[in-house]
C-alpha cells in the first residue's frame, strides 16, 4: 500500500485552493467577491490560485453581469468534486494511519 | 512516531479542521430559514375563511347523518364539511409561497454571493401540497375514501403535514440539525392540534367555538408555531451575523 502522503494531488494539497474547492463544493454555484472575503485574500492572489483550479479542470468560471456590476461565479466540475473528495479521504487515511502506528522504540532511536 | 509523521499529522488535521470550519460558515450564510417558516406561518392563518366557506349547517338525523358529505355532530346540530374551497385555497396557495421562497433564496443567493440548493426544498412542498391537499379535499370524488385519511380532521390536518414534510427537505438541503428538531416538534403539535386521537376533532381543542368554527384551534397553534419558530431562526442568524 503506498502511503497516503504520495496519493496528494499537488493542485488540491494547498491551504487555499483546498479552501476553495471547499467553498465551492458546499455552494452551488460561489461569487468571487464572497470567496475572497471568506478566504481573506486579496483579488490577485485568489485570481491565481482559480487559474491553477481552472487549468487543472476543477473549477469552472462564469462572468457576467447583474445590471451595470460585472460579476464572477465559481462552481465545481465533476473532476473537482472527486479530487477534493479524494483529498479529504487522503488526509483521513494519512491521520489514521500514523495513528494506528505502534510507537517508535526510543531505545532505538539513534543517538 | 517520527517528527516528520507528526508534522504531517498535524498538517493534516489542520487542513481538515479548516476545511470543515469553512463548510459550516457557507452553510450558515446560505441559509435563510426564517423566511419560509414565517411565510407559511402567514398562509396557514390566511387559510381560515376558506375552511369557513367549506362548513354549512344542514338538517339531518344526528343517528343517520347528513348525505353527500363530511360530517361533524355536534349536539344535535350537524355541519357539512365541504373541502373544495379549501382545497382550492391550498393548491393556489402552496405554489404561490413556494415561488415566493425559491425567489427569496434566489434574491439572497445573489446579495451573499453563494448559492444554496433551495430547489429540491421547492419541488417537494409543491408536490406534497397539491397531492395531499387534492387528495383530502376530494377523496370522495377521487374514490379514495378508502385509502386516505379524510374528514375534518384531513382537511385540516394534511396541508400542516406537507409543510412539515417539505421542512424536513429544507433542513436536508440546508444541513440544519435545529430545523430538524423544530420541525418534528412542529408536527407533533400540528398533529396534536388537529384533534388526532379526539373523538371530536377540533371541537374538543376548540372548546366554545362550536363546530362551525373547531378547525380555528388548529390552524393558529401550527401559524405560532412556524411564526415563532421564523423569529427565532431569524434571531439566531442575526446574533451570527450573518
Amino acid at each position: 500500500m503506498t502511503h497516503p502522503a504520495i496519493g496528494l494531488d499537488d493542485v488540491v494539497h494547498q491551504r487555499v485552493r483546498l479552501g476553495i474547492l471547499t467553498v465551492a463544493h458546499e455552494a452551488r454555484r460561489v461569487e468571487f467577491g464572497f470567496l475572497r472575503a471568506t478566504l481573506d485574500l486579496t483579488t490577485g492572489n485568489l485570481s491565481q490560485h482559480l487559474t491553477v483550479l481552472e487549468k487543472a479542470g476543477l473549477v469552472e468560471i462564469e462572468k457576467g453581469y447583474e445590471g451595470r456590476r460585472g460579476r464572477t461565479w465559481i462552481h465545481l466540475t465533476a473532476a473537482g468534486r472527486k479530487a477534493l473528495d479524494d483529498e479529504i479521504s487522503q488526509l483521513k487515511r494519512l491521520i489514521r494511519q500514523v495513528e494506528e502506528a505502534p510507537a517508535a522504540d526510543p531505545a532505538a532511536e539513534p543517538s | 512516531m517520527t517528527e516528520r509523521s507528526t508534522g504531517s499529522v498535524d498538517t493534516a488535521r489542520e487542513a481538515l479542521s479548516s476545511s470543515r470550519q469553512l463548510a459550516r460558515r457557507v452553510r450558515h450564510a446560505q441559509r435563510g430559514t426564517w423566511f419560509p417558516l414565517v411565510l407559511l406561518g402567514l398562509v396557514i392563518a390566511a387559510a381560515a375563511p376558506f375552511y369557513r366557506l367549506g362548513r354549512h349547517v344542514v338538517t339531518c338525523d344526528p343517528a343517520l347523518g347528513a348525505r353527500g358529505g363530511v360530517q361533524i355532530i355536534d349536539g344535535g346540530a350537524c355541519v357539512q364539511v365541504v373541502g373544495w374551497p379549501v382545497g382550492i385555497y391550498w393548491i393556489v396557495a402552496f405554489v404561490l409561497a413556494y415561488a415566493a421562497i425559491a425567489a427569496f433564496y434566489v434574491y439572497r443567493a445573489r446579495n451573499r454571493g453563494v448559492g444554496a440548493r433551495v430547489l429540491p426544498y421547492v419541488g417537494t412542498g409543491i408536490a406534497t401540497g397539491l397531492v395531499l391537499g387534492i387528495a383530502s379535499a376530494w377523496s370522495q370524488q377521487l374514490d379514495i375514501v378508502g385509502y386516505f385519511p379524510t374528514g375534518p380532521v384531513a382537511v385540516g390536518m394534511v396541508p400542516l403535514i406537507s409543510i412539515g414534510l417539505a421542512l424536513f427537505v429544507l433542513a436536508r438541503v440546508e444541513r440544519n440539525w435545529p430545523l430538524v428538531v423544530f420541525t418534528t416538534g412542529y408536527l407533533v403539535v400540528a398533529l396534536l392540534a388537529s384533534g388526532i386521537g379526539t373523538r371530536r376533532p377540533g371541537v374538543s381543542v376548540g372548546a366554545g367555538l362550536g363546530p362551525m368554527w373547531g378547525f380555528l384551534p388548529g390552524l393558529v397553534v401550527a401559524c405560532g408555531v412556524l411564526l415563532l419558530g421564523g423569529v427565532g431562526f431569524a434571531l439566531a442568524e442575526r446574533r451570527r451575523g450573518v
